[in-house]
């Protein structure tokens, strides 16, 4: 379905009387309002499968961003933040400049020398950008594999990553609500710049980088389009929401023309197709 | 066997109904500090039924140390090794299974509590090994002391902890929290019944000074 097919449906929809009240620019609007109430409504009810399916475009996953202070501008996302789902913060633990010798050629085994680490098997070790993964351990060595060698002399840190959880202000006095790494917190909250109001994610204690599951906002971008006079495919929602959208524009419009009737029977639609 | 984490969040799935949320009001070290004290309490109950039963090696946790020359007092005969504190099991007896030599074949022995210093004096002439006692420090820490070996600096313990995550090498996040699946399973649901206890009581958010139940109508 185009913006413009979309368009000819809500006037099939809405009284013939009426139509020469919803040009493309009002149906633009109409669309707009609609479009954020009905997938905030859809959000609030995430619990089938249903939901999940009609919302797929705005439901964005392991979107990982890096952390250099102990916030994070929401504004940095790749898609306009509207709800939380969840965040998980990873961490580098400092092991030291060990001694290493690494052999092979891609992958390449470096076993190091720690007296006295906690390094399991299947741990992620990172040196400078390279990552391996922990194949053996020994009460004194570690050995990683990885796709390329790692630097001769530069730190090895232990990469970990825990899921966070919120944190209450007015639980912060509470011991056992202090952060760690092994319970990261997060707080949204304003991070004040001058005049601008930056909706930010505090994190505690401060991760190298966060990976989060969010509820974004509908888009105009290519393919999420709404304009009445649009030829473009609408390809990021399903033909059953976009039905369903039909309906709840109908809805808006009985609102704003105070059409009692027209209104009763978009809920009833609504109610048989929800 | 069940990482402590995994042990938490069994414990928020039965009080969640199956589910777990981000918006507990049970903070994930509250929970596990429970798990500790259950631990400790079932441990000294199920040894105090029969001392003679052995004592299964899922609880027991090994941890091996060696001080550098600077954490060695010097011109002291005492050589100090940090310790954690260890459960008591009965009145007699508590957590310690093995200190001695890393090679774990070799246990020193251990000088009795409540030695006057007299009885320790005989001993030191009569004993030719070396000799330990575990107390608290004037750091408030707890160490194993060990006598008539000042150049001593590697030294092997095995023991029942009161908390396992104290322990050097314990790593909370990926290893086995040290019980078996029988205590795992009283731990859970004592803990789950104690916390659903709480939960019929609402949690008193409003900081009026009065720790009542607030009442929304008002």
């Amino acid at each position: 379905m185009t913006g413009a097919e979309f368009y000819t449906l809500l006037q099939q929809k809405i009284d013939k009387a009426y139509s020469a009240y919803i040009d493309t620019g009002k149906a633009n609007r109409i669309i707009e309002e609609t479009i954020y109430r009905l997938c905030e409504r859809t959000y609030r009810d995430l619990d089938a499968q249903k939901e999940y399916d009609e919302l797929w475009s705005l439901l964005i996953k392991d979107e990982v961003k890096t952390v250099s202070n102990p916030y994070f501008d929401l504004t940095g996302l790749d898609r306009t933040y509207m709800h939380l789902f969840r965040v998980a913060c990873t961490f580098d633990t400092l092991l030291g400049v060990l001694t290493r010798v690494t052999t092979g050629a891609g992958p390449y085994t470096t076993v190091f020398t720690s007296t006295g680490h906690t390094v399991r098997v299947g741990d992620t070790i990172k040196v400078i950008a390279v990552t391996g993964v922990v194949t053996a351990t020994t009460k004194t060595t570690f050995t990683i594999s990885s796709a390329t060698p790692v630097d001769p002399a530069a730190a090895v840190y232990l990469t970990r990553t825990f899921e966070a959880t919120p944190r209450f202000s007015d639980r912060k006095k509470d011991v056992y609500h202090t952060a760690t790494i092994f319970q990261p917190k997060y707080q949204i909250q304003n991070r004040i710049v001058g005049t601008a109001n930056n909706k930010a994610l505090y994190l505690f204690p401060q991760p190298v980088s966060i990976t989060i599951d969010y509820f974004s906002q509908p888009t105009s971008a290519t393919g999420h389009i709404f304009l009445a006079t649009g030829a473009t495919q609408i390809t990021a929602y399903t033909e059953k929401f976009l039905y369903r959208l039909a309906d709840e524009c109908v809805m808006t419009y009985s609102a704003q023309v105070r059409d009692a009737e027209v209104r009763q029977n978009a809920a009833a639609d609504i109610s048989i197709n929800p | 066997m069940s990482t402590l984490r995994e042990i938490v969040h069994r414990i928020l799935s039965n009080i969640g109904g199956g589910n777990t949320t981000d918006e507990t009001r049970f903070d994930e070290p509250y929970i596990e500090s429970k798990i500790h004290t259950a631990r400790a309490s079932i441990l000294s109950a199920l040894t105090k039924q029969s001392l003679s039963d052995r004592i299964n090696e899922a609880c027991v946790q090994a941890y091996s140390v060696e001080l550098l020359e600077a954490q060695v007092e010097a011109g002291c005969d005492v050589v100090k090794f940090p310790c954690p504190t260890v459960i008591r099991l009965d009145d007699r007896h508590d957590g310690f299974i093995y200190v001695g030599h890393v090679n774990a074949q070799k246990p020193f022995m251990r000088i009795r509590s409540n030695y006057t210093a007299l009885s320790m004096h005989s001993m030191f002439q009569k004993e030719k090994g070396i000799v330990w006692d575990y107390q608290a420090d004037y750091d408030g820490k707890f160490y194993i002391h060990i006598y008539k070996n000042p150049k001593f600096r590697k030294l092997l313990v095995k023991a029942l902890f009161n908390d396992p995550t104290e322990v050097p090498n314990y790593r909370t996040d990926i290893d086995q929290y040290p019980i078996d699946a029988a205590m795992e399973n009283d731990i859970v649901e004592q803990i789950s019944v104690e916390l659903m206890r709480k939960m019929v009581r609402t949690a008193d958010v409003i900081s009026d000074s009065l720790d009542t139940v607030p009442n929304k109508q008002n």
